[in-house]
């Protein structure tokens, strides 16, 4: 990436994630149980993250010409629904560590943290409402309705993932996984944003559609660089497990296209480790997935992928904001789509 | 297990050179078209399924903005509206009177300027156009004709407040009406899409446009011409 478009990307979301988090500290409880709740739904909030999902909902609002504070407490609210996610997808994974640290559930405990996540999805609604000040009550409400569809969204995504690994689902095709990205992860990580950027710049008067593509193309090549970093990463600076998603038996694009060029004893194989317990699958078994993702030029594969898809996003950009006047939000959303498969 | 991670892969990885230029090329297209397909399909399935709920194609699902029995975005008080709507109405046009003296904050225009061609709406202070409390909102049509194709919307103020729906188009002496018809409406602007079809005979169309009770809200008309070449 150019050095002016990187340090752009990394400057706005900078302001607008420090931003977001001030507004965002305002809705946490300080009050009593804050061993087992309160203390604990400000954790993953204060372990960082780039703060991109409302980063990218401000900086469309203000691409329009809306005023900062006006989209801070959309913004705020996607941060708390996302790590509220964090948590669930944390325990359904079975993930040992987030931004660095341990997952909540491991220090915590299982049921304790499932009651946090809730807390956090809750806590999300209040700014939400808050809206009315800045957005009056109709396009609040619809911010509000928006907002629902994306958790159904999301949740029908994960349902996809989930399922799969625990059928240990034979014959998932490329366009499979990128339906469950689209849900999964694009409507929380881009479309969701830009759509109520968009709405609350325009206020009301706007195609939303128009939103979707854009934030498909953004946010699938988000997740296949994201799960790129899983495999090949600097481990310090991705603060996950490297090699989690082969242990936990996702479904990767990497892992489709093995799939669809092993020889028929490597299917077999591997469809026997992903099918074992998470606890099951020795660490050699890990290392000969990998070993195979190589031989079969896996990562190559996705990596080319997900190029293309950021080049598409760039597109579905220019068809959606070419007309906005020039401003620093509109370049740092041109730069997205490089800078999503550029990140480590 | 490490060996194999926190490193760039390389086994595998197509050789430099022409052909594995064009073989990553190959991959790159192969996976945009994919991507788009599903992203198609996936669009094509919430339109279609907008669009067969109830037989309406205003409708948008159980929680549609049309369904009296929920409160949205029209009516967000749902059923008891009768009662509480007037009293929100007044409340609204307090709070929408104070707010003025806030700088920047609703319904306080900031300045949009010259957003929107890429949402399909022209440019400029029209897209940022107000609720039309006492004129006739602003109107755009979408047309499917391969034919001269002539289409009016007569509408009554403060219509695009409200949640909209249009009556198959028929023309006197015709059997064959419109029915690819639909309408929606969002503050400052209403949208009318109409499709007519290669078979329909050349005639004048017309039809009602209702509120979500059925009262007359505007009407359509739209007046299609003869096939090229007859």
């Amino acid at each position: 990436m150019s050095a002016p478009s990187g340090n752009l990307v990394s400057s706005v979301l900078k302001e607008y994630g420090n931003a977001t988090r001030a507004v965002l500290y305002d809705y946490l409880p300080k009050a009593e149980p804050r061993r087992y709740l309160y203390d604990l739904v400000a954790d993953y909030p204060r372990r960082g993250g780039r703060a991109f999902r409302p980063s990218l909902c401000i900086a469309t609002a203000r691409a329009f010409g809306t005023p900062l504070e006006v989209a801070l407490c959309t913004a705020a609210s996607i941060e708390l629904i996302h790590n509220a996610m964090l948590i669930h997808d944390d325990i359904e994974d079975e993930s040992e560590q987030r931004r660095g640290l341990p997952t909540m559930h491991t220090v915590e405990g299982v049921p304790i943290a499932i009651n946090v996540g809730d807390m956090l999805s809750l806590l999300a609604m209040r700014p939400l409402v808050d809206n009315r000040r800045w957005l009056g009550p109709d396009l609040s409400l619809r911010i509000l309705e928006e907002t629902e569809r994306m958790a159904r969204e999301s949740a029908e995504g994960q349902a996809f993932e989930l399922g799969w690994r625990r059928d240990n689902a034979k014959g998932v095709t490329e366009a499979d996984y990128l339906l469950m990205v689209l849900k999964k992860t694009c409507w929380l990580a881009a479309i969701h944003p830009t759509r109520m950027g968009a709405l609350i710049g325009a206020r009301g008067a706007i195609d939303l559609d128009r939103c979707i593509r854009f934030g498909f193309f953004l946010g699938a090549a988000f997740q296949i660089q994201d799960d790129l970093l899983n495999l090949e990463g600097d481990a310090s600076a991705y603060g996950k497990e490297l090699g989690g998603d082969i242990r936990e038996g996702k479904r990767t694009l990497m892992l489709i296209h093995l799939l669809s060029n092993a020889s028929e004893a490597e299917c077999k194989r591997l469809y026997g480790i992903l099918g074992k317990p998470r606890q099951a699958r020795p660490d050699d078994d890990i290392s000969w997935v990998r070993e195979r993702m190589d031989t079969y030029g896996s990562l190559h594969y996705a990596r080319q992928v997900a190029n293309g898809l950021a080049g598409a996003a760039q597109y579905e950009c220019a068809q959606l904001f070419g007309s906005l006047p020039d401003s620093q939000e509109k370049r740092f959303l041109e730069a997205l789509p490089k800078w999503v498969i550029e990140r480590n | 297990m490490t060996a194999y991670f926190g490193r760039p892969s390389s086994h595998g990885a197509p050789q430099a050179g022409n052909n594995s230029g064009e073989a990553s090329r190959g991959i790159l297209e192969g996976g945009v078209r994919s991507a788009y397909a599903v992203i198609d399909e996936y669009m094509r399935c919430g339109y279609e399924t907008a669009r067969n709920l109830h037989g309406d194609p205003n409708k948008r699902g159980d929680m549609s903005d049309n369904d009296p029995n929920y409160g949205n975005r029209y009516n967000p008080w749902g059923p008891m509206a009768p009662l509480v709507e007037p009293w929100m109405m007044a409340t609204q046009a307090w709070m929408n009177a104070w707010s003025a003296f806030f700088p920047g904050a609703w319904p306080q225009a900031w300045n949009p300027a010259n957003f929107g061609a890429g949402f399909g709406y022209p440019t400029g202070a029209q897209s940022a156009a107000p609720p039309s409390q006492g004129t006739a909102p602003n109107v755009c049509v979408q047309l499917d004709s391969d034919r001269p194709t002539e289409v009016t919307a007569n509408l009554n103020p403060g219509a695009d407040l409200l949640a909209l729906k249009v009556d198959s188009l028929k023309a006197e002496g015709c059997a064959e009406p419109i029915d690819d018809v639909w309408i929606t409406s969002q503050p400052g602007r209403v949208r009318v899409s109409v499709k007519v079809e290669p078979s329909l005979p050349a005639g004048t169309y017309s039809g009602v446009i209702r509120k979500a009770d059925r009262s007359v809200a505007g009407k359509l008309v739209v007046i299609v011409g003869a096939p090229k070449g007859e």
